[in-house]
């Protein structure tokens, strides 16, 4: 039951380097922003939900799945009528559906959720230290490195917050969880206020905590030893330069 | 190496003093102990030792003197005292800035340049003495309370800081770890300085400090604790042991000598006060209850069988990460899926569909239930929801405000208390409408004697009144405080349940579930071999001669 994907374990994905992460994690982008393909981009999907698996981590696959599936299916609709082509092959009123819509819109979505499910998998094996951490690595300064993750850190100081108010208010017999969709919304929403305010307040704190553990933006630290790039780590380096490479080359051929 | 001379603080906004004329003088590698009730300015004063006030929070009006290494605090820029001073913050939960134990350790050393592998040492040793190497690759979201205060206070201490200032660290630990924390900044080599409500702990002291409306009045060496009348009067009371005894007494043995010499045992007394009860139908039936928490390898929780009568008052007691939270969201309806087992309330199982809202849990931590912006809305909350009337609702929170003593706090942010009240705010918003079973955990920390006992008063009576008790509690004397049976956890199982006076005097048993008699009951023990278990107790069965 914590509010962040990240769970601390012990898998091959787990133990790469931080730096191999977030270079992966820029490549699979670059995968699923370049490939035009929709055979491509449902093998690209299958492959990230099974590393889901094999990084043990379908529970934040779970979580956001329904999210995801959502999103999915508005980019398909949106891009289905928006898509802009030559050729009519419907059209009722002001709504026109070109030749072609299907494809695209269904790239689109395809596309849309390799992005978001590249970003899940990445949140669910590297700790908001893992990227700090990583930026510190390839040389970026500290107090840069720490401002970036300080937003991931937020978000949790938010999720948190938001989490603890919904359990506080059940104990109290208020189930926001209760009835339809609707009606869930409907109870969510007076939760937003306190939410909000108790987020700023815990926030505050959390400024006040770093400082009192000697964190200062300007302060230097030595990472030496804390992380070994191995053999392993170049492999996925190498294979996801590849995977990329030829990514590219097919969307420019 | 610290020097405070007439020192006075005021918050913005407020009219009165949270310091009022605080003189004090720390010398390099001194242990001192400086307790005081809810609102004596111990938060202040340890803000103010730390430089955190006013270095980073300066929005108050300060006069007087206060030097470090003889310079003036606001003379110093906070980085030149980070890695120097380390204070660990009343609300420990907020200070912890990372996601697992591991990092959180290495996070303070790292900071002050440190290698990875320095900081690391550091962590693995002391997190070896303090017996939580198991804990240091677990997420801290998911660690129990007590075992986010342990993180907390090493945190601080991998730091090697020459002052370590602790604002009460050991609210949340079981009474081992309470004596394994203090055992171990015993031997922390540098000054240091601990807040706390009362003197329990005197032993682990060289100076022991008494601070009252926002004043250090007395002090002096271990005898201070013994100093009932006195401790009475600024609200923190003495130990039970010397108040029995009355007065200060070094060891167990000389206490008792002067209790024999004093006083007078009466057997009849004693004999009619321990004949067990005949205990009322169960209200709540435990059956073979297991839980893991999702990605969990090992059951929080594995087979536990318990009752709850109705009516009674029960004290549930063990080890920090025990399960006595997670056994009590469970029964309060916060956690709906336990994956074996059965639970029965009133003959009914409530497996998945306890509405809950019926069990009033009041939580460990309070930040973590209060959400409205005052505190009469906080209150508020569960009638309102319940649709009561707005007459009805304003007359039934200001009786309990009064009875809480919150009144004057009635439109105010709770979140800009002082933790103590804060703490009352959580059971009033709880208690306000009057569950049948009420769940406390853990009610008593960080509220000192006579909030203490208004506390309790409350909750007898809504106990005589016919509802249900249970407290979880790591205070031995408020576990033998609260009724007549005790519910016994040690690894998610259960250890022991029924008599209390059974229960403690079984030392095995006791020891089993982690847990340590008082010193009071040690004394009766050794007295006569019978157990009594309160002050209370204590003053029915001996008699002055
Ligand atoms: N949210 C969570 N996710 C995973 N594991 C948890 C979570 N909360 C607690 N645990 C684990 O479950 C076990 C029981 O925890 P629980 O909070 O019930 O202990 P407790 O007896 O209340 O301890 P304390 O005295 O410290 O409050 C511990 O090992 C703890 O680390
Ligand atoms: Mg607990």
């Amino acid at each position: 039951m914590s509010y962040f994907f990240y769970k601390k374990q012990d898998t091959f994905l787990h133990r790469l380097d931080p730096r191999t992460k977030i270079v992966s994690l820029l490549l699979l982008f670059t995968i699923a922003a370049a490939t035009r393909e929709i055979y491509i981009q449902i093998v690209f999907m299958l492959s990230l939900i099974a590393l889901f698996f094999a990084s043990r981590s379908t529970g934040s696959l779970r979580r956001m799945g329904t999210l995801f599936g959502t999103i999915a299916f508005m980019t398909f609709i949106l891009w289905l009528f928006f898509y802009d082509g030559r050729v009519k092959m419907f059209s009722a009123g002001p709504v026109v559906i070109y030749k072609g819509a299907f494809y695209f819109s269904a790239l689109f979505a395809l596309r849309f959720v390799n992005l978001l499910l590249s970003g899940l998998l990445f949140l669910s094996v590297a700790s908001i230290e893992d990227f700090s951490d990583s930026l510190v690595l390839f040389g970026v300064p500290y107090g840069v490195a720490f401002t970036f993750s300080l937003s991931f850190r937020l978000v949790t100081v938010f999720a948190t917050a938001g989490s603890a108010i919904v359990e506080a208010q059940k104990v109290r017999g208020n189930d926001p969880d209760r009835g339809g969709i609707l009606s869930r919304i409907r109870s969510y929403v007076p939760l937003l206020i306190p939410l909000i305010i108790n987020g700023i307040k815990k926030a505050e704190i959390l400024t006040l905590a770093l400082e009192s553990k000697g964190f200062s933006p300007g302060n230097k630290i030595n990472l030496k030893g804390k992380y070994k790039f191995t053999a392993y780590d170049a492999l996925v380096i190498c294979a996801m330069f590849a995977l990329s490479a030829a990514a590219i080359a097919a969307a420019l051929a | 190496m610290i020097e405070l001379s007439a020192l006075k603080y005021k918050y913005k906004n407020n009219l009165s003093y949270a310091l009022n004329g605080v003189n004090l003088s720390i010398n390099s590698g001194e242990k001192i102990l400086i307790a005081g009730k809810n609102g004596a300015g111990k938060t202040t004063l340890s803000k103010i030792l730390a430089g955190i006030i006013p270095l980073l929070e300066g929005h108050g009006a300060m006069e007087g003197e206060a030097l470090y290494n003889s310079r003036p605090y606001s003379g110093y820029i906070y980085g030149e005292l980070r890695g120097k001073i380390s204070l660990l913050f009343q609300d420990f939960e907020g200070q912890i800035v990372s996601t697992t134990v591991k990092e959180e350790l290495v996070f303070y050393p790292m900071n002050l340049g440190r290698t990875y592998g320095e900081s690391l040492g550091a962590a693995k040793g002391l997190a070896a003495d303090f017996g939580i190497s198991g804990l240091l690759d677990r997420n801290i979201a998911e660690l129990s309370g007590g075992e986010k205060q342990k993180t907390a206070i090493l945190s601080l201490m991998t730091a090697r800081p020459e002052i370590l200032i602790l604002d009460e660290p050991l609210t949340d630990l079981d009474p081992y770890s309470q004596e394994a924390a203090l055992e171990m900044i015993k031997n922390f080599k540098g000054t240091l300085i601990v807040f706390e409500q009362s003197v329990d702990c005197y032993e682990y002291f060289d100076r022991i400090l008494i601070m009252k409306d926002g004043a250090l009045i007395s002090g002096g060496g271990k005898e201070t604790a013994g100093e009932v009348l006195s401790l009475d009067e600024s609200g923190i009371g003495a130990p039970e042991i010397f108040r029995a005894a009355g007065g200060y007494f070094p060891s167990l043995k000389s206490a008792c000598g002067a209790i024999e010499k004093n006083y007078i045992f009466d057997a009849e007394k004693y004999s009619r006060m321990s004949a067990e009860k005949i205990s009322p139908a169960a209200i709540i039936q435990v059956k073979n209850l297991s839980f893991a928490y999702p990605g969990a390898p090992e059951n929080a929780l594995s087979g536990v069988s318990f009752e709850i009568k109705k009516g009674e008052f029960l004290a549930v007691v063990g080890a920090n990460g025990s399960g006595k939270t997670t056994l009590m969201k469970i029964i309060a309806g916060i956690y709906p899926d336990f994956s074996g087992g059965e639970i029965y309330y009133n003959g009914v199982s409530i497996r998945r569909q306890m509405a809950p809202g019926r069990a009033g849990y009041v939580y460990q931590n309070p930040d973590n239930q209060i959400f409205s912006e005052t505190v009469f809305d906080e209150i508020a909350f569960a009638l309102r929801v319940k649709g009561a009337a707005e007459s009805g609702v304003r007359e039934k929170v200001n009786a309990i405000m009064k009875t809480f003593g919150l009144t004057d706090c009635s439109g105010a942010d709770p979140f800009s208390l002082p933790k103590g009240d804060r703490q009352k705010v959580a059971c009033a918003s709880v208690l306000v409408t009057e569950p049948q079973v009420i769940i406390l955990d853990e009610p008593t920390t960080g509220l000192d004697r006579n909030s203490y006992d208004a506390l309790m008063e409350i909750i007898r009576d809504l106990n005589s009144r016919g509802r249900t008790i249970v407290a979880i509690t790591h205070s031995m004397e408020a576990a033998a405080g609260f009724g007549d049976r005790i519910l016994a956890l040690s690894g998610g199982r259960v250890v022991y349940e029924g008599d209390k006076k059974k229960f403690f005097r079984d030392g095995a048993l006791v020891k089993a579930a982690n847990v340590k008699p008082t010193g009071l009951m040690e004394a009766s023990m050794e007295l006569n071999g019978n157990i009594l278990l309160n002050y209370g107790e204590f003053a029915q069965c001996w008699r002055k001669k």
